[in-house]
């Protein structure tokens, strides 16, 4: 059900443009759904991805 | 082939994997074409299986192995899956890395490893809560530069 994936941007550039990747580290949630920058507090994120998962 | 890993950085991971409780599997994708890394990938991953035998290796090509490569949604090479170990049968625990876990990245890779030997994901109560409510699949990718 959740899937936690660490992409190098640098190997996989097309990937990192598709979302739009300028910093590191951009989480990214479910293909565009959502997307964090920086290395952002649990709390955040859990917001974060349930804001995506409404969208 | 000259070690990637020397022998200080390999007596640090025997360090930390002394506090392995379940046994872990990686499984590593590679493939034929266009793979820059594969090599090399394969190399560490090699390396860091040997250091203690809790962690364990097996190796496949996304190509020739696209049954398991879907299973595990695998579409890149190199990709690496941290998967827990159940006597011979491999628990899926949603955790993968796709590219070369080198530089700052190689500490990614040793703490997934620690984290799917616990099964113990760390989070707070209140994230456990929220997202065993889940309806649909969650897919996060942490998009990172390991130099």
């Amino acid at each position: 059900m959740i899937r936690a994936e660490a992409v190098d941007a640098a190997e996989f550039p097309d990937l990192a443009n598709q979302f739009r990747v300028q910093g590191v580290p951009q989480t990214v949630i479910n293909a565009g759904k959502g997307s964090a920058v920086g290395a952002i507090p649990e709390g955040r994120m859990l917001a974060e991805i349930k804001n995506a998962l409404q969208n | 082939m000259e070690k990637l890993l020397n022998q200080e950085v390999a007596g640090q991971i025997k360090q930390a994997f002394d506090n392995l409780t379940n046994p872990v599997q990686i499984l590593y994708f590679g493939s034929q074409e266009n793979c820059d890394y594969c090599a090399e990938t394969l190399q560490l991953l090699t390396e860091v299986s040997e250091i203690d035998e809790r962690v364990s290796l097996s190796t496949y090509d996304l190509a020739a192995d696209s049954a398991l490569a879907a299973k595990f949604q695998v579409d890149k090479a190199p990709a690496i899956i941290i998967a827990g170990k159940d006597g011979e049968e491999i628990l899926d625990l949603g955790i993968q890395f796709s590219g070369i876990p080198s530089g700052y990245e190689f500490s990614t890779l040793i703490n997934d490893i620690l984290l799917a030997s616990a099964r113990d994901s760390g989070l707070s109560a209140e994230t456990r809560e929220y997202l065993k409510t889940l309806e649909k699949p969650l897919h996060m990718q942490v998009f990172v530069t390991p130099t």
